[in-house]
């Protein structure tokens, strides 16, 4: 028989936790301490070591969009071809969800050729309705949400509000989301909902961020190395289009509301290296890692590697 | 050669007939639709089991009309439309919908009332079901936005494309695979799981649905679930007959309520091979809650195995018990 560790169950009471696969020399006990005498990082380095390049992105593959990490440039593709003016089952809504259906389908893609999965959906969160597993928008009119400002998700592990416009990273014990509410008209609002199903361990190949009209979400991965040690170098690389300041956290793999560090970092436009230390008396544990962009960017993580 | 996996399910390691993920020749994630088996399933019991099964023929199966009664109740609510209450129909639930929520042709038109119609019963269909596993599904206009579900995904074609090719594109991990229009498509391999429903008009938007099973569930089935109906076409249902204990011969129980006539198909199916069919019959049953009772033998002993249960009109699946004999 064969196994792989996770830190999650596939199913946890109701929940469909998001898992992310654990190397062998892992212990809890390591966690426990860390949570009591902390983790430290440091950057050492940032670099800016070329220009904003579109090379080596994937498009959806199904909708016919330009291949592009710039999303205005799918939503004028999105509002040329999506026919509001001859189709009467065609209504304004749909152009800007299309667009966004395809930005995101295209980050998924790019998501799941590093190594894993994520869910990602947008419609009218009024009917048809909203859901990407068991996460989804409740059912209220346009005019409603505006009206009091924020929209409902719900989760198996309870009800976030996500503001009308406005974005909100979902984080429970075990799962990993992101809500976002572009537009709201008086009965049809457009919501999106994306949902890390599976981490991608230190990604190597280009992960754009997730991008609905210019609201960014974040971007979930698992931080390992390779053997257990006190120290562990980190050199990742993310490209930009414009000047951004972008904030790194680090969560426990076994409790994603504990966060272990956290910093932000400033970007030039262009592609940027950083360095950091990661320090621990007793050993770096495997991390989720959490990156945030600045709202209207247009970003990608080039990858992300861990020493040793 | 069986391979079992170890995974963690319900806070309890148990043995799984595949990995949670695999990666296929195209570099795609797939997720294969899974079956938990018990501590004393081992690869001999699900090769020389599976070869020595003894299951019922057609006229073997025991079937007694309980009630004349055809009873919605215990049915789950989508919580998403809980305005809907518990519906099964399509017909119904689309009527619901229109009341509630009526056209105006600005930011409301046809497709999106029926797509939320089916998500408020897929919604219902879920709920039950995943008391026991887990199976996904959604329903949405397949052109644009489109229609997404785990790893299958509609190709984002229009209405008139799909009425004029007879089929709709669906990307899969099993590769792209054509869904007949007004029809339901069962999507399978040896390891996958899936179902469309494709329901298009000479339009630009048509309905889409999509369904996969993560994981299959186990007997005992005691909670209603109901059998999905997307615009009047039937999607299977799966559960894995599972033998309390490890023995050579079973008594298998199951409780169907029918809308209307109807036969209804049973197939089983291997667990190593979800496309190897082993046995199937055809019951035909009319309005009311039936029980169908049969027996299962094999040496050394009686494996889980796939059931797969096709209705062709409303149907809810009452109990699926499983007793040694």
């Amino acid at each position: 028989m064969s196994g792989v560790l996770y830190n999650f169950a596939e199913k946890v009471g109701n929940v469909y936790p998001t898992r992310m696969e654990m190397p062998d020399w892992f212990t809890l006990d390591t966690l426990n301490r860390i949570k009591r005498l902390g983790i430290f990082a440091k950057v050492e380095e940032v670099k800016r070591v070329g220009d904003f390049t579109e090379e080596d992105i994937l498009d959806s593959g199904g909708f016919g969009e330009p291949k592009t990490l710039v999303f205005d440039k799918v939503l004028e593709w999105a509002k040329a071809n999506v026919p509001v003016e001859t189709e009467p089952d065609v209504v304004e809504w749909m152009v800007e969800a299309t667009a966004i259906n395809a930005y995101l389908l295209a980050c998924a893609n790019e998501y799941e050729r590093a190594g894993s999965f994520m869910l990602v959906c947008c419609d009218d969160a009024y009917i048809p309705g909203v859901s990407v597993e068991d996460i989804y928008f409740a059912s209220e009119t346009g005019g409603t949400v505006a009206q009091r400002g924020y929209s409902v998700v719900v989760t198996p592990q309870g009800n976030f509000n996500c503001p009308v416009p406005g974005k909100q990273t979902i984080v429970t014990k075990n799962i990993l989301a992101w809500a976002a509410v572009v537009k709201a008209y008086i009965k049809q609002w457009t919501g999106v909902l994306t949902k890390f199903k599976d981490l991608v361990v230190n990604p190597q190949s280009r992960i754009r961020f997730p991008n609905a009209s210019g609201l960014t979400g974040p971007l979930f991965f698992g931080h390992q190395a390779s053997r257990r040690a006190f120290r562990n170098i980190v050199e990742m690389s993310v490209t930009t289009d414009k000047p951004q300041t972008i904030t790194v956290t680090a969560r426990s793999p076994t409790d994603y509301t504990s966060t272990l560090f956290s910093f932000k970092q400033s970007l030039q436009s262009g592609q940027n290296v950083i360095r950091f230390k990661i320090r621990s008396l007793f050993g770096v544990p495997p991390m989720v890692m959490q990156i945030d962009t600045e709202n209207g960017t247009n970003a990608c993580l080039d990858y992300y590697t861990v020493y040793p | 050669m069986v391979r079992l996996f170890i995974g963690i399910f319900r806070g309890k390691k148990v043995k799984f007939n595949n990995p949670w993920t695999i990666k296929t020749e195209e570099g795609k994630t797939m997720f294969p639709t899974r079956i938990a088996y018990d501590e004393w399933v081992n690869e001999r019991i699900l090769t020389e089991g599976i070869d020595n099964l003894s299951l019922p023929s057609q006229s073997e199966f025991e079937i007694t009309k309980i009630s004349d009664r055809f009873d919605l109740r215990g049915l789950a609510k989508s919580k998403r439309f809980p305005q809907l209450g518990t519906v099964l129909d399509h017909i119904e639930a689309i009527n619901k919908i229109k009341k509630i929520v009526p056209v105006d042709n600005t930011e409301i038109v046809d497709w999106m009332q029926e797509t939320a119609a089916m998500n408020a019963i897929l919604d219902a269909r879920m709920e039950e079901y995943n008391k026991y596993s887990q199976m996904v599904a959604k329903s949405g206009d397949g052109c644009i936005p489109g229609v997404f579900v785990c790893d299958m995904r509609f190709h984002g074609v229009t209405g008139y494309t799909v009425c004029s090719q007879g089929y709709a594109p669906c990307q899969t991990p099993l590769g792209t695979i054509r869904c007949t229009n007004n029809r339901g498509t069962l999507i399978m391999s040896s390891n996958f799981i899936g179902w469309a429903g494709v329901k298009a008009e000479y339009s630009y938007q048509w309905d889409g649905c999509l369904a996969k099973w993560n994981s299959i569930a186990n007997t005992p089935i005691t909670n209603k679930v109901g059998f999905i109906n997307f615009h009047g076409i039937i999607a299977p249902q799966f559960f894995t007959q599972r033998p309390p204990q490890q023995t050579e011969a079973i008594l298998c129980s199951i409780r169907l309520g029918s809308a209307s006539d109807q036969s209804v198909k049973i197939v089983f199916r291997d667990p190593n091979d979800y496309t190897r069919v082993l046995d199937e019959a055809t019951i035909n049953v009319s309005r009311g809650e039936y029980s169908i009772n049969y027996g299962v033998a094999s040496y050394p002993a009686v494996p889980p195995i796939l059931v797969e249960i096709q209705p062709s009109t409303n149907t809810t699946m009452n109990s699926f018990t499983v007793n040694t004999r």
